[in-house]
């Protein structure tokens, strides 16, 4: 029943197989290696010492067969080698917790070489196979390296282009390491563990070594002074450590591109945010009251730290560095007394690293966003999957925060139809195929529709991702103000055009209409600026001013059509307070209605469209498209001295009507999507996006039941009319 | 008894590597293998039920006085604690050896939270999310981990709520911490509620379809809580700490259940589309799984036997497993972008 002979049998049975390749053979005197160290823990005993010394057997076996292909770079591993050797033999613990962490840094420093050469010659196979020779990123989650070695297998990237990357990226984790390896000596030197401590060092001492001339060039000859001297003081003087930081504090091997320090200053901000988020679950009144919280907390500061640690030399402001770290410095030290406390110390982090990388930190933008929503999306499959139903709500609202605006703003132009069909499965979904909001409401699984999410989003991204041609932005751009401006264009000149029918003079109200129109683009783009500067605006409050807005257009629209045709007769009072309300005030506000209903929306659309075309391309969409709106309003006006008045009265009418119709079915659906609202998917209504797009027909039960009911009141006048005709052809016959 | 998870899941990752020759017949071993051992779940959770109504009997027998029943029947009574206690063990093990495969895999996660690892609703994160009914009616609102935040403290005698009334089981003439009679209507609902989520679970994981982004994922998710776990077995009062949990055996022989299931997860369903496009950074991270168990599995063999740990000694050895457990993770994270397999949550 005893395990261990057994694993040690079976270790050593696969042992000369690892051990035939070179990466093999350091990989396996690194795990020897690791497990000799604990047997120096134990008491000293015959048993103990045999397998330390068949185990340096091990490693001495392994060195022998791989030796010759580690090429001139041997002879550092060589004496390494010989050092360890020597202090495990002397049953010197320390000694031996410090030669270890040599040892491995000149076998990760020589495999490198191997790896670079390879890398030189196009051979990506050896490069991959040295590159499992080496420190991983604990906290980046780096892959850089081995995706470029695999492009130079490929053939999608050249020598040099890896080579620099995967040089890169050893030395990036290799200087996170240092400063690890520093935080973690002064936490031993605290706690008197004076085995860990010596590993510590020769860590230290092993990467700095790593680092060769990048690091000493840095430095230079005062510096490389000062850190001999350091490092030798450490050995009995652990107060040396802070020189070491000191010394390396604004040491960076290589820059970081933009992009991958936005990705750093986000991962530093959310590793950040969860330490207090697991500290104040893990920690009540100075006890432990779940451990794996308390833990966590720990590993979050850890990695907020190693992160901070690659950033800060690139930070303008290196007091803002400084303080950050000595607020990690402190968030640990309250934590690992179990203090109060914590929480202060990470909402000044927090401020401070939204105040030294810039808003994109926190708000997130499209490449947050892409990177977000999925996982965001697992989250709330893991919530459901637990039962935790008002949880995976929650989560359901965030994930469509992502998507809308971050996503949508810059899908809008490309794929208009797509969009709609992405945010329905945000939402209600359709009858065969319920989405996420339906399926949570009624709890059930929701994995397939948040795989279809994930698969729609990677298929938005790549529309999103293809550059746009000088002429396709234009287009889109045209599309953009075509689409939301028609509207509007239709429904002021059909009003126009009917007032005049009913023989009210349209230069009343061209005064007003100018005046709601200005004041709709300016109130647009302050409430985006507003939003972009002053206060954060919520998917679900845009959508709800957007709803909100559009139904108050289609109630005024409405009560005007309403009384533009109301009959004759016995109605004639009725008809006459109803046409007194087309007004020039009321036109005006009408106008200001339907064009900041769609105003602040295309603001951002815009914005998002420069992101990535030529603003000239644009500007001439703009042009274009405007132009298009404005030649459909026009023809409007323009018919109406063509055809007999009466029937363009009707068609104007009906026109009207049909806008209606559209803008309540746009602003209920608006409520649904800022969650005012519930939405009950239908499947006898058709689901097409022309429908959706242009005339607002949702296959959705509350909006259609809305846009009926308006429907049926715009009939009410011609009904009205309709019934004493009826009567009096009855009463004749 | 103690060392069958080690033994049974080395057997099983040795013999997985060795017939699971390709990635959808070590996605299928790795199901078999859970279902297998939560059939033994159940069998182990009925028979603690069992255990529970007799236990309950026996009390009721005397009008639900607690006091009264001891005296009339101390010693079925003692043979009744200790075949719960014997029977949460069994059924203990049984859900460690599975909890690394059943916690990783999305679609089941929330077992682990329900059975072993969930918080009660008071906590904001974490929670178990489900009501426990009780057999007199009552209705536990989410009251945390069936395993260790209700039935460990419970039938080990650290829940003081429900501590009825000491009593001398082993009969050395005193009662010593922990030799209490407990509530038996909650004893009887747990166990109820054991063997309810235990089949739940069984449901739900045969209708698990076995893939690789759910493997990569369960091996990334579930390979670094070793640390966690570490640290649990520092706090815990087998290295002389005042938790609650983990009284019943030590905390190592749930790290080493997880550690178990991470490694056959890897071994079985992973290795083999990791090996396919690099060899080298498979058989690294086959290699650093072996140091890894080896680590647990020698200082557990240590624990067992007696030995003592220094606090220098205890807290190496939990940098020295997340060490490797993070290096693991990396080399993971490595062959998932190179595949381009989608790491979930």
């Amino acid at each position: 029943m005893r395990i261990l002979p057994l694993l040690i049998s079976l270790i050593f049975f696969a042992m000369p197989l690892r051990a035939e390749t070179p990466w093999g053979a350091a990989d396996a005197i690194r795990s020897e290696a690791g497990r000799i160290e604990r047997l120096l823990y134990r008491g000293q005993s015959a048993a103990r010492d045999a397998e330390i010394k068949d185990r340096l057997q091990q490693i001495a076996t392994s060195w022998e067969q791989a030796a010759p292909q580690f090429g001139a770079e041997r002879d550092a591993v060589d004496s390494a080698l010989a050092d360890y050797d020597a202090s495990v033999r002397a049953d010197d613990q320390a000694a031996a917790a410090k030669s270890r962490q040599l040892l491995w840094a000149a076998l990760m420093a020589a495999a490198r070489v191997q790896a670079l050469a390879a890398i030189d010659a196009s051979d990506a196979q050896a490069a991959s196979d040295w590159l499992t020779v080496r420190d991983y990123a604990r906290a980046s989650g780096d892959t850089a390296a081995a995706l470029a070695v695999q492009a130079l297998g490929d053939g999608t990237l050249d020598a040099a282009a890896t080579h620099e990357t995967v040089e890169g990226e050893l030395l990036t984790v290799a200087a996170s390491e240092l400063r690890l390896a520093i935080s973690r000596a002064k936490e031993d030197a605290a706690a008197d563990h004076p085995t860990q401590y010596a590993g510590d060092l020769g860590r230290i001492e092993g990467l700095a070594g790593y680092l060769g001339s990048n690091l000493t060039d840095h430095l230079g000859d005062q510096g490389n002074a000062q850190l001999e001297q350091a490092l030798a003081r450490a050995e009995t003087d652990p107060a040396a450590l802070s020189d070491i930081s000191t010394l390396i504090a604004g040491y960076s091997p290589v820059r970081l591109s933009p992009e991958e320090k936005l990705r750093r200053a986000r991962l530093l901000r959310r590793f950040t945010a969860l330490v207090w988020e697991e500290y104040g679950n893990g920690v009540r009144n100075g006890e432990i009251t779940q451990p794996l919280e308390y833990y966590e907390a720990r590993l979050f500061r850890d990695r907020a730290a190693i992160i901070l640690g690659d950033l800060v030399p690139q930070m303008q402001d290196t007091a803002q560095g400084e303080r950050l770290g000595a607020l990690l410095a402190e968030m640990k030290a309250k934590m690992d007394a179990r203090e109060d406390g914590v929480e202060p110390l990470v909402a000044e982090a927090l401020a401070i690293i939204e105040a030294s990388f810039g808003e994109a930190v926190v708000q997130g933008g499209y490449e947050a966003a892409v990177d977000a929503l999925p996982a965001t999306l697992d989250e709330l499959q893991l919530m459901a999957q637990a039962g935790d139903w008002s949880g995976a709500e929650l989560k359901r609202l965030e994930a469509y925060s992502w998507f809308d605006p971050d996503i949508e703003q810059r899908l809008v132009p490309r794929a208009p139809a797509m969009t709609l069909r992405i945010e329905a499965r945000f939402w209600e979904g359709t009858a065969a195929r319920p989405g996420l909001g339906k399926l949570i409401e009624d709890q059930l699984p929701v994995a397939e529709e948040v795989a279809g999410i994930k698969e729609d989003v990677l298929a938005a991204r790549a529309k999103i991702e293809t550059p746009v041609s000088p002429i396709g932005a234009a287009l889109q751009s045209a599309g953009i103000v075509f689409r939301e401006g028609l509207e509007a264009v239709l429904i002021i000149a059909a009003l126009l055009a009917a007032l005049r029918a009913e023989g009210l003079q349209p230069s009343r109200f061209r005064a007003p209409i100018a005046a709601g129109l200005v004041a709709a683009l300016l109130f647009s783009f302050a409430l985006w600026a507003a939003a972009r500067w002053l206060f954060s605006l919520s998917t679900l409050a845009r959508e709800a001013i957007e709803g909100g807005t559009a139904l108050l257009a289609a109630a005024v629209l409405t009560w005007m059509v309403l009384g533009l045709n109301a009959g004759g007769g016995h109605v004639a009072n009725f008809r006459a307070k109803l046409a007194g309300i087309a007004n020039p005030w009321t036109v005006g506000s009408l106008a200001f209605l339907v064009v900041f209903r769609e105003g602040f929306e295309t603001v951002l659309f815009y914005e998002a469209m420069l992101v990535d075309a030529s603003a000239g391309s644009v500007l001439i969409g703009l042009v274009g498209g405007g132009a298009a709106a404005l030649v459909a309003g026009w023809l409007i006006l323009a018919s109406g001295r063509k055809l007999p008045l009466r029937l363009f009265f009707r068609i104007t009418s009906v026109l009207l009507s049909i806008l209606a119709v559209v803008l309540v079915g746009a602003g209920i659906r608006g409520l649904q999507t800022a969650a005012l609202i519930s939405a009950t998917p239908v499947a006898w209504f058709p689901d097409r996006d022309w429908l959706q797009l242009w005339f607002g027909l949702f296959p959705v039960a509350e909006p259609l039941a809305a846009q009926a009911l308006t429907l049926a009141i715009l009939a009410l006048p011609w009904l009205w009319r309709q019934l004493p005709r009826r009567s009096r052809v009855g009463r004749a016959s | 008894m103690r060392l069958k998870i080690a033994m049974t899941m080395t057997t099983v990752v040795f013999a997985g590597a060795a017939f699971a020759a390709t990635e959808e017949q070590g996605l299928e071993s790795v199901k078999a293998f859970t279902l297998e051992h939560n059939d033994a779940l159940i069998v182990e959770a009925e028979k603690m039920q069992t255990a529970a109504e007799d236990y309950a009997a026996l009390i009721d027998a005397n009008g639900g006085d607690y006091v009264a029943a001891w005296a009339a029947e101390p010693q079925k009574l003692a043979e009744s604690v200790q075949a719960l206690r014997a029977q949460w063990l069994a059924a203990s093990n049984q859900y460690e050896t599975i909890e690394g495969i059943v916690a990783g895999i999305p679609s089941t996660a929330k077992y682990d939270l329900i059975l072993d690892a969930g918080n009660p609703g008071t906590e904001a994160e974490g929670v178990a999310e489900f009501d426990l009914t009780l057999p007199d009616g009552t209705v536990l609102e989410k009251p945390g981990s069936l395993f260790h935040t209700i039935t460990e403290p419970l039938f080990w005698g650290t829940d003081k709520d429900h501590v009825k009334v000491e009593a001398d089981l082993n009969g050395n003439g005193s009662a010593d911490p922990g030799e209490v009679l407990f509530d038996a209507n909650l004893a009887l609902g747990a166990a109820q509620g054991m063997v309810k989520w235990a089949k739940a679970l069984r449901d739900d994981m045969a209708a698990w379809e076995p893939n690789r982004d759910d493997a990569f994922t369960a091996v990334v998710t579930m390979t670094p809580t070793v640390g966690d776990y570490f640290g649990e077995w520092k706090e815990s009062q087998f290295l002389g700490g005042d938790e609650a949990a983990f009284v019943a055996q030590s905390r190592l022989i749930d790290v080493l259940g997880i550690m178990g299931g991470c490694q056959l997860m890897y071994s079985a369903a992973v290795s083999p589309v990791v090996a396919t496009s690099d060899a080298a950074l498979d058989s690294a991270v086959t290699n650093d799984f072996d140091e890894l168990i080896a680590l647990v599995s020698e200082t557990r063999e240590r624990e067992a036997a007696g030995e003592t740990f220094s606090a220098e000694e205890a807290d190496a050895l939990g940098s020295e497993a997340q060490d490797i457990a993070e290096r693991i993770v990396s080399q993971v994270l490595q062959a998932a972008a190179k595949n381009g397999v989608e790491i979930k949550g």
